[in-house]
């Protein structure tokens, strides 16, 4: 599944990386790579942008964004 | 390197380190930073001397690659590669070297003497983050020094580092080399030798595999730079294609994981984390963020901030505004009675305190202003602020990196300008450019007070919040019109952002913002509305000798002698007013005015207003300072001294005031603004194009709150 499936409150660990390369280059910039565990904290009033935790940082991300990232439970 | 040339150290670091802070310590410059990754956009250097030695400084833009993918990203590894700094001082964030190594290895890779400025030492504490610098040191290259730049701990210890690190032979930097994939790093291998083939004697070895990676990762600069060899370029899309087919991944990803690899083996040896304190930290972020970014709570609660925000500026401003108000009034009326009538003393009085001082008691608000404004960047509650307004400033054609720029542009819009060069996408950024004149700087601010004092009195706070969200309202829909047709294909680039965690703000940081913005405004006051106001007293003051249509003055003294009744009172009250009148319009102002009032009359401004508004083509300052000069002089024919307030409220109605103050708050920005518009679209047209859009809404809306507003009020 990719992130923007995930539920506020749920992990899931980062299996990889779709999109564009220069998306992905600013996904792992911030943190967002193969690897890390990732939680969905909070949605803003209409579903988007979100805010989730990923390896003690917080990030914020538009949904269309999160649908780049698949992602495995963890 | 000789010991006489300074010694040149670039700053260099992800956004949010704290860099800009480590600069100012270093210099004692008061370069505003904030908690959120917008300020420095161009390189700015300074020099300072440590035990004899001149270094030079250079602050960097913040960058988490070094990709020139971005404009902060060109001018950071452009200055690397072309200007070759003596020393690099890669600043990282002690509470997230996850991230911040990244840069970290590509500094390492471009083969820099460096030294790494561990900052922030104290909330990697607070993080439950034990580092061991001496492990890291080694495993880098270069000397760690721990710090928190915010304190100034630990400057003393770098800038030793900084001379010792210069007294070393060069070419003595430690070579450390990031390991990839065996397929990789025989393709890296094969490249860097034909580049070193190429390029005999001018590439260090860490060069030619510096370059050789950034060909793999089909990085253009770097391959435009070996355009010329194309069995090299034929080879290195070659070496592409085969990686991505061994491993079905591109090449670039390879070289992330490769990075990544680096990073995790490092962290492993050198950083130990107690994961209870780490949670107890992010679990309070996120539980403060639970009510801020609560999906129903959080836009009124943000709203509420705002208004809370526009309210204290009005009504906590208004004591000290009274002080300083009385003071210049005592200062005027002393002066009044120690100097001889003459010239002198009515320029002195009338043009320059009235001008001056009218603008001057606006001191307080626009400190307090930057007081909120300063709070929420440092707290991080700026970026949160972007998170609650993206989806509806992205349906309105703006990206969410717009609104710090556009919050920014209540402070001013010059720097706010400048700021919009962290939205990535040019399309984007002529927007997010073009509506932010629109935002209602704290040079108009004087005049909102004034007016909202003079004609809103009960409700002043809530007119001036009312100013502001129609300031934000029309930058949406401009920027809405904007992007659906002369500005197709914006909004397309991401939004994600790394969001501070909260923090604490520092009196020092806030104090910085706030004496920044009163030193800028003062600077003002002695610079431009100084000359504004000598300027308008002149104008208004000569030519002295009006040949007036009729004798007032017999006409008047007549019927002062021959009766007392009511009936004559009225007559020489309404003679002395066509006098005056007539030698108002007898002035050079009064004959500009002539000129210019029949464009504002059908917005109902009379004379003075027209006048105001031309002088504020200058800054918007000048606006108020013109209503001082303009209605001191009517003051001596009364009995009692009236307030400007006082004087503007029995001059307009107040359907005309906001008309008066939609028309100020969207006409023609500063020039200023105009010429950082140029600077950064780099286009005359654009630039004419934002005039006459501001001249054009700022006159329609006045006409509509002119003509249809009685009705309403």
């Amino acid at each position: 599944m990719t992130l923007d499936h995930l539920q506020a409150g749920n992990r899931g660990k980062i299996t990889h990386l779709l999109g564009e390369e220069i998306m992905q280059i600013r996904l792992s910039s911030i943190g967002l790579i193969p690897g890390a565990t990732i939680t969905m904290d909070h949605t803003a009033l209409l579903g988007d942008p979100r805010t989730y935790t990923v390896q003690g940082t917080q990030v914020s991300l538009r949904n269309s964004e999160a649908e780049m990232i698949e992602i495995a439970a963890a | 390197m000789s010991t006489n040339a300074p010694i040149r150290v670039a700053l260099i670091g992800n956004p949010n380190t704290g860099r800009t802070t480590l600069f100012n310590q270093i210099t004692g410059e008061k370069q505003a930073t904030g908690n959120y990754a917008r300020v420095t956009v161009s390189k700015s250097s300074q020099t300072v001397t440590h035990q004899g030695r001149e270094i030079e400084l250079i602050d960097l833009p913040g960058v988490y690659m070094l990709n020139s993918k971005t404009d902060e990203e060109k001018v950071t590894r452009d200055l690397l590669r072309n200007e070759c700094p003596d020393i690099v001082i890669n600043v990282i964030n002690a509470g997230n070297l996850e991230r911040n190594l990244m840069l970290t290895t590509q500094l390492i890779e471009m083969g820099l003497p460096r030294i790494f400025a561990l900052n922030m030492k104290d909330e990697a504490d607070s993080q439950g983050v034990r580092i061991h610098c001496d492990t890291l040191s080694s495993l880098l290259g270069g000397p760690v020094i721990e710090m928190v730049a915010r304190d100034g701990m630990g400057i003393e210890a770098l800038m030793d580092e900084i001379v010792r690190h210069s007294e070393k032979p060069s070419g003595t930097c430690p070579t450390v080399k990031i390991g990839y994939d065996s397929h990789l790093e025989e393709a890296i291998q094969r490249t860097s030798q034909h580049l070193t083939d190429l390029h005999p004697d001018s590439m260090s070895p860490e060069q030619s595999r510096w370059t050789a990676i950034k060909l793999l990762e089909g990085d253009t600069e770097i391959l435009g730079d070996e355009n010329d060899h194309t069995q090299l370029v034929e080879n290195v899309q070659n070496e592409r294609t085969t990686l991505q087919q061994q491993h079905n991944e591109n090449s670039e990803s390879l070289v992330l994981s490769g990075r990544y690899g680096f990073i995790n083996g490092l962290l492993e040896e050198a950083r130990e984390v107690e994961t209870d304190t780490l949670m107890n930290r992010v679990n309070l972020t996120r539980a403060i963020d639970g009510v801020l970014l609560n999906r129903v709570l959080g836009l009124p609660l943000f709203l509420a901030f705002m208004w809370v925000m526009f309210e204290t500026t009005f009504t906590l401003g208004t004591y000290p505004m009274d002080w300083i108000d009385a003071a210049v009034g005592a200062l005027s009326d002393s002066l009044n009675g120690v100097l001889p009538e003459s010239l002198f003393k009515d320029l002195l009085i009338n043009g320059i305190i009235a001008g001056m001082g009218g603008t001057i008691i606006f001191l307080p608000n626009i400190v307090i202003l930057f007081f909120f404004i300063a709070l929420f960047s440092e707290t991080g509650y700026m970026a949160r602020g972007a998170i609650l307004v993206d989806r509806m400033m992205h349906s309105f054609g703006l990206h969410g990196k717009a609104f710090i720029p556009m919050i920014t542009g209540f402070g001013c819009n010059v720097p706010a300008i400048m700021a919009t060069r962290t939205i990535e996408n040019p399309k984007d950024r002529l927007v997010a450019i073009l509506v932010n004149p629109f935002m209602s700087c704290s040079a108009r601010l004087p005049v909102f007070v004034l007016f909202a004092g003079a004609f809103f009195a009960e409700n002043a706070g809530s007119i001036l919040f009312g100013v502001y969200m129609a300031s934000i309202s029309i930058a949406l829909l401009t920027a809405l019109v904007l992007s659906k047709t002369l500005i197709k294909g914006a909004n397309t680039a991401p939004f994600l952002m790394e969001l501070p965690p909260y923090r604490m703000p520092t009196w020092g940081s806030i104090y910085i913002h706030m004496g920044r913005s009163g030193a800028e405004f003062l600077k003002k006051v002695t610079g431009v509305i100084l000359v504004g106001s000598i300027i308008i007293w002149f104008l208004q003051t000569f030519p002295q000798e009006i040949e007036l249509s009729q004798d007032y003055e017999s006409q008047i003294s007549t019927l002062q002698e021959s009766s007392e009744n009511p009936a004559a009172h009225q007559e020489i009250t309404q003679l002395k007013r066509a006098q005056e009148i007539e030698i108002q319009q007898g002035r050079y102002l009064g004959q500009v005015g002539d000129v210019i009032q029949p464009l504002f009359s059908p917005l109902g401004f009379d004379l003075n207003a027209s006048i105001a508004l031309l002088t504020g083509f200058v800054a918007k300052e000048v606006v108020v300072a013109t209503f001082g000069v303009l209605y001191s002089h009517g003051d001596e024919a009364n009995e009692e001294s009236r307030g400007l307030r006082d004087s503007l409220a029995s001059s307009m109605t107040p359907v005309t005031a906001i008309a008066f103050m939609i028309f100020t708050l969207l006409y023609v920005p500063c020039l200023a603004t105009i010429a950082v518009l140029y600077k950064e679209t780099q286009s005359l047209g654009w630039t004419t194009f934002s005039i006459g859009l501001s001249l054009t809404l700022a006159y329609t809306l006045a006409l509509l709150v002119t003509t249809f507003g009685g009705g309403l009020l």
